[in-house]
């Protein structure tokens, strides 16, 4: 971080280069505060496409506490972000530490790898529910094979649905958790792992006390961008379980889809998507700060 | 110099994209088709068709019609949850985007109660006659009737039916095994009793054969084809007053029934099973039979997509014993959309009496249609070609519109079945808690 | 236990341990991938054969289905047109904010960070019903227009916060010594700055041109039926009562196969590019 001397200078310097940050803000103002306050303003009614809405001020947010699907697909959202999140960091960073070397064959898995990511989820859902067809799907017919109790199949057991969608988006994450992770360990300085190789630390204590602290921006850069798209999951499990079995993978996001989409209850999803929105506000704050206090540090 | 080549660049693609953007809507201008005797011509029409088999083949009818009349129609192919989404999103914001659109009987009363389509009653009384009314099957006005408007004319016309595996019905040494077991003769049953006892007679896992199919997946799937069971028990959602009855006796009784197929006759995997999923099962020869829409008969002789073309035999759903003889009805109407204008709906419903017309419908019905026509269902060409033309006459005889409710919050009636049922087969709730929740839960959408 | 202290036989163990787990990783991400391309390829009934097949008798019938049958070149066109405008008008406005915010310190400034990357918090469903309401006032409804502002969004703020990153690392010095040659502020960024800057360039276009090309549930709030993009067109291939299997490939294959394109062709780019600056 520069010293504040620097930064007074750099203030007095390019004051006019806040001109730039000009069109972003009108942008974001237009676009996205004002949907915003729309959806907070409409929350407070009970409008339902078609009909006249009718003002019933904290109504639909007491109607939500009383919601239990909607509190039931809250719990999901967190169980399926903290568990898809938590699988892709680790997943991409073995798989980034095994890639990183100049071996050809691990250059051309860095090459093809990428491929989930870019998939379109809608695409990437309708791949894998085929795949995991209970009956004709390639995963459940092999799993069967090698003598794994996969009961039903794993999308419509109540046990094992979560954990299949779930995979999905490991699937399709991982591997941009693995290139941006990969880029943070090009760009490491070379001097402390030579002063930790003449110390003798082994390859676990050059990782934990090395390597993870100076990855620890990108990390968290990652993390919040891994985070706050989780949070809003939703082509996946629409195009794989609908929800279901029960309410197994009934994330929020499915549930306002539901309420606001089908039902036509404007009123009512706003209220629950605002909701949603403080969730990812908190992520998004947590996340933020801490990048600043790796900065600092 | 670099950065003017950069800010060309940029201005270059700016510009494209936005003169691209505002060609968007015109681009489709219609080609006047100039001839005088053509009434529409230089007319564009809309029509926003649901991706069922019938879909493919409304583009070649829509072309005959714009041969005859010069106005074009465009026909946009939509899955189910897309179409209903497209279109009550343009009714609420009057976008006029569809002028025609295909409508779900359980539509028909959310419809009606918006005023969302056109009611086409005045113009049915004055053609009467040109659409010949009487020929016109008349459980199939249900298809977007509502508090008598008619917010969507009948198109195509599905009966719920039994689907079952001729072959193994009519083996001989099934039939003596049978007739062994259960003390009678083993024929296409007619009664949930011999469902049940044909369906444990085939189930054989080994064999990797099951005797009964039906939809378990959350959503829609499961929601409708419990309803059909629920039919042939001879119960109903509401009563004749409206009452809320989905947890009476009957309809327990139903529901319990629905569970045992999963839990002993379908394959493993039914309880995930979509519409396209349990039409596998039964077209791979895993599943021996299962309740269908007639739409689907024809693309069981299609080696393309079908193992056992040849094999299949089609009946009036089986019933309670004691209960009327009715049968499950459903299908699509077209709907005119209420916010276009006067010169538009016109010649929509030019279109409407076209391809609901005879000629149309006979020609249609050889490419994957559905009928509505007592003329078409008794044609003697088709008859040949599809020799089950007869029970879909009898279950339209004896067809039963109203077992999935037409009510305007029968989205929502459905999306709370889709769940309760679901929890019901996966065993989350039993059947008596599954029934007493929808029932709490819908009556509360009153 | 040192670096160098390991037995031949530990590292031919550790070595075939790799090897394993590269094996059953590469054949996780990429089964999917060869599904889809042989699906694609695939006769309808083989879809209906147990065991699975992953390779069958090939067929271009899926491919001359869609073709024919669906106005997949409209979509194709409709994704482009919507990924560019989104890819440019997300340059436009993320970098000079993202170069702004490099340089200038002003009270407030990680305020607006976290206002500005809350675009990425909120959630779709139900922005885009208010969002519908707006597009109607102004007129663009249905177009791909409309549908550009709103994965605008969404994208700019990735832009503006990658930028930043990358402009953050980049030594100041450079303009410095142009601003003393005469070059004004904005000279000196679009001459000086944003040249070195490819890298973070590359991979903002690029993600912004993902994001928009994937997007499913705007284009289908947004758009009119003339102006529908690929991943809509996915649905119509999956019809209720029969099973859309070697269709929905052969639509996904067309829907997939200019991004990974795109991405591969980029890769050495924004490998470098992906680093947000954050690590210097």
């Amino acid at each position: 971080m520069e010293t504040d001397t620097t930064g007074f200078i750099k203030t007095k310097k390019n004051r006019s280069l806040m001109w730039f940050l000009v069109p972003i803000t009108v942008y974001l103002l237009f676009f996205f505060l004002y949907p915003v306050i729309y959806d907070i303003y409409i929350s407070f009614f009970d409008y339902r496409l078609g009909s006249q809405a009718q003002f019933v001020g904290f109504g639909n947010y007491r109607a939500m506490l009383n919601d239990s699907q909607y509190m039931g697909s809250l719990i999901t959202t967190m169980v399926f972000v903290v568990a898809a999140v938590v699988a892709e960091l680790v997943l991409g960073m073995i798989i980034a530490l095994l890639l990183n070397n100049e071996h050809p064959l691990m250059q051309g898995i860095r090459t093809i790898i990428l491929i989930p990511t870019v998939f379109t989820p809608l695409v990437a859902g309708l791949v894998w529910k085929a795949l995991y067809h209970p009956d004709l799907g390639m995963y459940t017919y092999y799993l069967r094979k090698i003598g794994l109790d996969i009961g039903r199949g794993l999308t419509v057991e109540r046990s094992s649905a979560l954990f299949s969608v779930i995979l999905v988006d490991v699937w399709e994450w991982t591997p941009l958790m693995v290139i941006v992770i990969l880029a943070g360990l090009k760009s490491l300085p070379k001097d402390p792992y030579e002063a930790a190789m003449l110390d003798g630390a082994s390859r676990l204590q050059i990782f934990f006390r090395i390597t993870l602290p100076l990855l620890r921006p990108t990390l968290v850069v990652a993390l919040l961008i891994r985070t706050l798209d989780a949070l809003k999951i939703f082509d996946i499990i629409w195009a794989i379980t609908g929800g279901g079995p029960g309410t197994t993978t009934t994330v929020a996001n499915l549930r306002i889809y539901e309420v606001g989409m089908q039902h036509l209850k404007i009123g009512y999803a706003a209220a629950l998507s605002n909701v949603l929105l403080v969730f990812g506000v908190i992520a998004g704050v947590f996340f933020v700060q801490s990048l600043y206090k790796g900065k600092e540090a | 110099m670099n950065m003017k080549r950069l800010m060309g660049m940029a201005a270059g693609m700016l510009l494209c994209s936005t003169m691209l953007f505002a060609g968007g809507k015109q681009e489709a201008a219609a080609p006047a088709g100039g001839g005088s005797d053509l009434p529409y011509a230089g007319v564009e029409l809309r029509f926003a068709v649901m991706a069922d088999q019938f879909a493919d083949y409304t583009k070649v009818l829509a072309q005959e019609f714009g041969q005859k009349t010069g106005a074009k129609v465009n026909v946009d192919i939509l899955g189910y949850t897309e179409l209903y989404q497209k279109i009550t999103q343009d009714f609420t914001t009057d976008t006029k985007q569809y002028d025609l659109l295909t409508v779900d009987i359980m539509w028909s009363g959310e419809f009606a109660k918006n005023g969302w389509t056109e009611d086409l009653t005045p113009m049915i009384n004055r053609d009467k006659a040109e659409i010949d009314y009487d020929d016109i099957m008349p459980v199939t006005w249900t298809l977007g009737s509502w508090n008598g408007k008619q917010v969507a004319f009948p198109m195509a016309g599905y009966a719920n039916s039994l689907i079952y595996r001729k072959d193994l019905f009519s083996d001989p040494k099934e039939k003596s095994a049978f007739k062994a077991k259960y003390g009678y003769e083993l024929a296409p049953p007619t009664t949930i009793k011999q469902l049940g006892d044909a369906a444990e007679f085939f189930t054989r896992p080994d064999e990797n054969l099951y005797g009964l199919v039906a939809n378990g997946a959350r959503g829609s799937a499961v929601a409708q084809d419990w309803m059909e069971y629920m039919r042939s028990f001879g119960a109903a959602i509401f009563d004749a007053n409206g009452n809320v009855v989905v947890d009476s006796p009957a309809s327990l009784a139903s529901l319990k029934f629905f569970v045992n197929i999963f839990d002993k006759w379908a394959p493993p995997g039914a309880i995930g099973y979509w519409w396209d999923d349990r039409e596998t099962a039964y077209r791979t020869g895993q599943a021996v039979m299962q309740s269908s829409w007639s739409i689907a008969r024809a693309g069981y002789e299609n080696e393309e997509i079908s193992l056992v073309a040849g094999k299949t035999g089609m009946t009036p759903s089986p019933r309670v014993e004691g209960t009327a003889a009715e049968y499950g009805f459903g299908g699509w109407g077209v709907g005119i959309n209420a916010d276009i204008s006067d010169a538009q709906k016109e010649a929509s419903w030019a279109f409407i009496k076209f391809i609901t017309g005879k000629e149309a419908q006979k020609e249609w019905m050889l490419h994957d249609g559905a009928p509505i026509r007592r003329s078409t269902l008794t044609d003697p060409d088709l008859e040949k070609q599809m020799p089950w033309l007869g029970e879909i006459l009898t279950v339209f005889e004896n067809g039963n519109g109203d077992y999935r409710p037409r009510d305007p919050n029968s989205n929502e009636i459905q999306s709370i079945l889709a769940l309760r049922i679901n929890q019901a087969i996966t065993h989350e709730l039993t059947p008596e808690q599954a029934l007493s929740e929808a029932a709490k839960e819908i009556k509360a959408l009153k | 236990m040192a670096v160098a202290g390991y037995t031949n036989g530990t590292k031919y163990t550790l070595w075939t341990l790799r090897t394993l787990v590269v094996i059953c990783l590469v054949i996780f991400f990429m089964l999917p991938v060869v599904w889809i391309l042989t699906t694609s390829l695939a006769q309808r009934i083989a879809m209906f054969k147990l065991p699975p097949q992953l390779f069958s008798k090939p067929t271009w019938k899926n491919f001359s289905y869609i073709f024919t049958q669906m106005p997949v070149l409209t979509w194709t066109l409709n994704s482009l047109i919507i990924s560019l405008g989104t890819m440019v008008l997300s340059l436009i406005i993320g970098v000079p904010a993202g170069y702004a915010f490099s340089r200038v310190n002003f009270t407030g400034k990680r305020l607006l960070l976290i206002v500005i990357l809350l675009t990425r918090a909120l959630p779709t469903i139900v922005i885009v019903l208010p969002f519908r309401v707006i597009m109607q006032s102004i007129g663009v409804l249905g177009t791909r227009f409309a549908v550009v502002l709103i994965d605008t969004v969404y994208n700019a703020a990735f832009t503006f916060w990658l930028m930043s990153g990358i402009f953050e690392s980049i030594p100041e010095d450079l303009e410095e010594a142009a601003r003393i040659d005469g070059c004004t502020p904005i000279q000196a960024f679009l001459l000086v700055a944003v040249p070195l800057s490819k890298p973070g360039l590359v991979t903002s276009a690029l993600f912004a041109f993902i994001f928009s090309w994937n997007d499913f549930l705007f284009a289908l709030t947004l758009t009119s039926p003339d102006t529908a993009t690929l991943p809509l067109g996915m649905l119509s291939t999956y019809g209720v009562l029969q099973q859309g299997w070697t269709y929905m490939a052969a639509m996904g294959v067309v829907a997939i196969i200019p991004v990974v394109t795109l991405s591969l062709f980029l890769q050495r780019y924004y490998v470098s590019g992906l680093t947000f600056g954050g690590v210097k």
